[in-house]
């Protein structure tokens, strides 16, 4: 027996915030904000034809992700160097110091954040799942395609180009 | 240009005005002073037609179901009942009537609005105590009870299968079986 296409394809991979991850999904005529806690999952649908706008805002995500990192980068770094001054061996701090070096390029390289808000006739929604720019980008430039299909019927008809003007009849 | 409504700012929700929406546009709130990129759509300038239901006048007129008052204008694909031009809702390419979306909210996928991830309790209870292995007596069959009860209720909409269960299921039984030999072994010592 053949297997059914699934209805949805992944636009983000989850973000965790406090006690849930939210990822985004599109199906053929709707977008789906999931909200898991890893025991039950909350779904919140936007039709595609519904959508009127988008506003993208800047975040501090990644700034206060490049002082966390450096943060832990620079205590665990001081401990690496004291041991290292002791004649000790620091495998632990060394981790560390790794571990949050490669979180701080990591940050660096993901690019900068930002917030992403759909429009509906009744809500201005955030995406939560979408928190870096060019993230938001690559999903927005795939997403606007499918809306505008979706509201083909809403659309303006083009306006027609103006008819090329008559020839003045020669003069006698 | 076309003008368009006064939407809120998406950060402090006071009015942005109303603008002339054309194309991608930037701008700044304000109230907050949040700069904003804005990418605008038909769907926000654009005008829908409104269900304006139509009274009846002639005792031979179908009556919708739920307005006396009102023409039946379409028949509801789900219940067959006779309904008006408000009461017919398009959901998911059918037209149905408000109380079958709300009886469908549990089996349709395009109205469901929450599930249950058995799986993931299951795998909990499955791996979790492990760290606290004497309790894994009491979890062990309570994982297994979340694995046969979750086994045919529908999943995540977005996919994840039954691994999960699977594997808190193999993990229950091995720790099952592990209690059983050990209380086999203690019996037999006796």
């Amino acid at each position: 027996m053949a297997r059914q296409p699934r209805p949805y394809k992944r636009l983000t991979r989850a973000t965790s915030s406090l006690a849930s991850y939210r990822s985004l999904w599109l199906a053929a005529d709707h977008l789906l904000v999931v909200s898991s806690t890893g025991y039950s999952e909350e779904y919140r649908r936007i039709l595609l034809k519904n959508i009127q706008a988008f506003f993208v805002t800047s975040s501090n995500r990644k700034t206060w992700w490049a002082a966390s990192w450096a943060a832990i980068g620079a205590i665990s770094g001081l401990v690496m160097i004291w041991a290292f001054v002791d004649g000790a061996t620091p495998v632990f701090s060394a981790i560390f110091t790794i571990i949050a070096v490669t979180g701080l390029v990591w940050n660096h390289m993901l690019g900068p954040g930002c917030k992403v808000y759909v429009v509906t006739g009744v809500q201005t929604l955030q995406l939560p799942s979408i928190v870096r720019r060019r993230r938001a980008g690559q999903i927005l430039a795939r997403l606007e395609p499918l809306i505008k299909a979706a509201q083909e019927e809403l659309a303006p008809p083009p306006v027609p180009p103006a008819p090329p003007a008559a020839e003045p009849p020669p003069l006698a | 240009m076309t003008a368009g409504p006064a939407l809120p700012c998406p950060k402090c929700r006071s009015a942005l005005g109303e603008q002339s929406w054309h194309g991608t546009e930037r701008g700044r709130c304000s109230s907050c002073g949040t700069d904003y990129e804005f990418i605008p759509f038909p769907a926000l300038t654009a005008s829908r037609p409104r269900a304006v239901p139509k009274s009846v006048l002639m005792a031979e007129h179908a009556t919708c179901f739920y307005h006396a008052e009102n023409q039946a204008e379409a028949v509801c694909e789900s219940c067959g009942r006779f309904v008006c031009a408000i009461c017919a809702v398009d959901f998911g390419g059918r037209r149905v009537c408000p109380p079958c979306i709300m009886a469908a909210k549990d089996k349709d996928t395009n109205a469901v609005s929450s599930r249950t991830l058995y799986g993931g309790i299951a795998l909990t209870f499955a791996i979790l105590p492990i760290l606290f292995w004497p309790v894994t007596l009491l979890t062990s069959p309570a994982a297994l009870g979340f694995v046969i009860y979750g086994w045919r209720k529908p999943g995540s909409l977005v996919g994840g299968g039954r691994a999960r269960l699977v594997i808190a299921g193999l993990a229950a039984a091995l720790q099952i079986v592990a209690w059983g030999l050990l209380f086999v072994r203690l019996i037999t010592e006796e």
